[in-house]
């Protein structure tokens, strides 16, 4: 019998801004490969990386793909912030990365190998830690408190919400920066492409201080699974305890934004993320940006919602991932 | 020599993605690092791939790199050096 | 309000000087480093680098039929920890409540180095070998291997991430999320890190020896390092051994630069202070500091002035013990939390191998030689690439 979390109190944290950067809607190739035995797509692949106005353009030039789709979402969610989150301490930075920096650990190896080791890349090797963008945002920003990067596959986002969550009730921090990112990768392709169409992309939480009007992050949950494919009643169960927990009721849930179209719990509209941006082990964090930026705005861009119109101004958004490889994960966002 | 001196100011062009910098605008005198162009340490580690690729000169020091960086022109007194009478391309 | 104190109940490791927690101390008495030539895969350019290499197969000790060099590190280490608890005869059903938290950097990065080289060299497209890339490998192996179902997460946060694993444990507990987490971290050698780090300039050849005036850089290692850390209630409800307690965690970030640290040190401060605000505790109720000594000029200089602006004029007993394990990156802030158990054990502090002159420019002198002390509480730092600092105090009573 599993010991119950704790009751996550009511107020939860306030959202003082969202990022969100997505990739292009329709499908492409990748421009190239180091090998012709690797797939090139088609995949939802980001446009024009991001430019923060933070660091100068050529150190930016510098960084790996994930660490600026990372910064792009950072700085939005700051951006939208009315007053900059501060002192530097009283800000933790949390990263959530599936697979972290694809593209300078591909640079630096392959360059390796075709060079016998001779002409190596130290600043690809620099940015390809799985950390590396949750440093450059600590850089870039001068954040100082807590910084953790969590790179556990599909619930890597809900984790490092749920960690943002622990350091803001245990006032170890007064603000926290949550962001997700993943990129595309001919290697993923190649090992996916018959399942899927893969996506990249960010998404940036700032987390506070509940400040009236604003949505809050309620509850966040995030488990592996006993079967790859629990039983709806199981599934039902785990909604539903989460909600409770959080004080809800899932009739209080006016749209639950999943994955894949498939998904549905409850009885609860739907709607899903997958469509916007692909499939990344990140992707959740797209579904928790749109949730926020629905239930401050009343609504979600057209291609989210699955059953139809909304029957009821949005004020309560519930995130749900289920995901084949072993994972569950559910997020409220409420006023 | 003046040759030598044109050749790396393009290498290090080249090697550290300066796009918005020509030839001309880098004095072979000033400091590299800090102040004059403000290169950081990172940029030093390409410097000496740089070094390697097209000399074939193998730093394995941190403070022989700081010193042979320090200008364009310590560079090329640097890579005379290592190399003897003919510098070239390794 | 201090937070209840963790309970450690079980200790597995995997390093270049032992198997076991015994192997381990007896090599840190005998003051052996286990520093030595890479023989697990050439490497023309760097290869000549004494590294803490782990000897003899943990595929060995694994019991797993298939799984990266990392995964066998991880399972191994996780197996002994957890038999060491006494829970090993617990059934299916009280294992789905327990929970795994592991740090790693590069993870099957050994397998995916050879997926490139028969891509790029031989044509071969052999995608089974990219089965053990992603981070979470290690994580789900451990949790496989003794079907634990319970709260799960990695974490990467470069040199800090076993201590990093070790806080976010402390954290799942304290949330009700477990009664009781594997927690720690795991690293074999790889081609990317022996190459990587080499392309900075700074992997000693002669092996390191941290806070020497002398010191010329790091050396690699590899391993893993377990603690299964349990609630206070749960162990004293289930009567357990427990080795020592974890009183408290602290964490911040630099926000200097990629890879150098903040030459003042107040990263590292900041992560210590924390770590002993979290615990209610002064500075001065630490007896010995592991430090993170890696051996490079920056780090050693970094740590130093941070040691000497927590302690001032009284510096407890400080050693780095990289030059017996090697940098084991994921695994260090681990191992070294093992370190800090065993000696709290045997009230003996492990010498700060390596060290022939001390440098002038930090204000004190680490140990030079294992000594005999008494000791209370001990605090283990990981200071990682990019910035991220973890500071763990560890006390041999609890609450």
């Amino acid at each position: 019998m599993s010991r119950t979390a704790n009751d996550q109190p009511p107020e939860g944290a306030a959202i003082l801004g969202v990022g969100l950067v997505l990739p292009d809607p329709t499908p492409a190739l990748l421009p190239s490969a180091a090998s012709p035995l690797l797939a090139l797509g088609p995949a939802h692949v980001c446009g024009d990386l991001p430019l923060v106005s933070v660091l100068p353009a050529r150190a930016q030039r510098r960084l790996g793909r994930a660490q600026r789709l990372a910064l792009g979402a950072a700085q939005q969610a700051l951006d939208a912030c009315p007053q900059p989150p501060g002192p530097p301490e009283e800000v933790a930075v949390i990263v959530g990365t599936g697979l972290g920096c694809l593209g300078e650990t591909a640079g630096f190896l392959e360059n390796m190998v075709q060079q016998d080791e001779r002409e190596p890349m130290p600043a690809r090797f620099i940015n390809s830690v799985h950390n590396a963008p949750a440093a450059q945002i600590s850089i870039a920003f001068g954040f100082r408190g807590e910084n953790l990067t969590f790179t556990h596959e599909s619930i890597s986002f809900e984790l490092a919400l749920w960690q943002a969550l622990a350091l803001l009730r245990a006032g170890r921090t007064r603000y926290a920066l949550v962001v997700g990112v993943d990129e595309i990768s001919p290697y993923t392709i190649t090992a996916l492409r018959e399942r899927t169409t893969l996506g990249e992309g960010a998404a940036a939480l700032l987390l506070g201080p509940a400040r009236e009007g604003l949505p809050r992050l309620l509850a966040v949950r995030a488990r592996p699974l006993a079967e790859r494919r629990p039983d709806p009643s199981a599934e039902a169960d785990f909604v539903r305890g989460a909600l409770l927990a959080a004080g809800r009721a899932p009739e209080d849930v006016d749209l639950i934004l999943c994955g894949s179209s498939a998904d549905g719990v409850l009885g609860i509209q739907r709607g899903t993320f997958g469509r916007l941006c692909g499939e990344f082990c990140t992707a959740p964090a797209v579904g928790f940006a749109l949730a926020a930026r629905g239930v401050r705005e009343g609504r979600v861009p057209d291609g989210v919602l699955l059953d139809g119109a909304l029957d009821r101004p949005l004020s309560s958004v519930a995130v749900y991932h289920l995901h084949e490889a072993g994972y569950q994960s559910i997020g409220l966002i409420a006023r | 020599m003046d040759e030598l001196v044109d050749t790396l100011k393009q290498q290090i062009i080249e090697a550290l993605n300066l796009e918005e910098v020509t030839p001309d605008q880098i004095d072979p005198a000033a400091p590299l690092f800090g102040a004059g162009l403000g290169l950081d340490s990172i940029d030093a580690l390409e410097l000496v791939v740089m070094l390697e690729k097209h000399y074939g000169i193998r730093i394995v020091e941190l403070e022989v790199g700081r010193k042979a960086f320090a200008s364009v022109n310590a560079l090329a007194d640097f890579v005379r050096k290592s190399k003897g009478p003919c510098p070239g391309s390794a | 309000m201090p937070r209840q104190r963790v309970a450690i109940s079980g200790l597995g490791i995997l390093s270049a000087i032992g198997w076991t927690p015994e192997a381990v101390w007896g090599a840190i008495e005998r003051e052996e480093s286990g520093l030595g030539p890479l023989t697990l895969f050439e490497s023309p350019r760097c290869g000549h680098m004494p590294v803490g290499q782990v000897k003899g197969d943990p595929a060995e000790l694994s019991g797993l039929p298939s799984g990266s060099r990392t995964d066998h590190l991880a399972v191994a280490a996780a197996r002994i920890a957890f038999a060491d608890t006494g829970m090993a005869s617990l059934g299916e059903a009280a294992r789905r409540d327990i929970g795994v938290v592991l740090g790693t950097t590069t993870g099957g990065i050994l397998d995916s180095e050879e997926f490139l080289r028969r891509l790029l060299r031989e044509g071969r497209l052999d995608l089974g070998l990219l089965r053990h890339h992603p981070a979470a490998s290690p994580t789900n192996a451990v949790a496989r291997a003794l079907g634990l179902g319970g709260f799960r997460a990695t974490v990467s946060t470069a040199c800090a991430s076993g201590a990093t694993a070790i806080a976010t444990a402390c954290d799942a507990l304290a949330a009700g999320e477990a009664d009781t987490v594997l927690a720690g971290g795991a690293d074999s050698l790889s081609r990317l890190t022996v190459n990587g780090f080499c392309s900075l300039l700074n992997v000693a050849p002669d092996g390191c020896r941290p806070f020497d005036a002398d010191r010329a850089g790091l050396s690699l290692g590899e391993g893993a390092g377990i603690l299964v850390l349990e609630t206070e209630e749960h162990a004293r409800a289930r009567g357990a051994a427990v080795r020592a307690w974890i009183a408290g965690c602290g964490a911040s970030a630099d926000a200097y630069h990629a890879t150098a640290p903040r030459p003042d040190g107040s990263g590292a401060l900041a992560a210590m202070r924390r770590a002993l605000h979290v615990a209610g505790l002064q500075p001065d109720a630490v007896d010995y500091v592991n430090a993170h000594g890696t051996g490079t000029v920056d780090n050693d200089l970094a740590e130093g002035r941070a040691l000497a602006a927590l302690f001032g004029e009284r510096v407890p007993a400080v050693s780095s013990t990289k030059r017996f394990f090697g940098h084991t990156l994921a695994a260090a802030g681990a191992i070294e939390a093992i370190v800090c158990v065993l000696a709290l054990q045997r009230q003996r502090v492990p010498a700060n191998l390596g060290l022939r002159r001390p440098d002038p420019a930090i204000p004190f002198a680490p140990v030079a030689h294992a000594q005999e002390a008494e000791l209370k509480v001990a605090l283990t730092n990981s200071l990682g690439f990019g910035g991220n600092n973890c500071s763990l105090l560890i006390a041999r009573e609890g609450p």
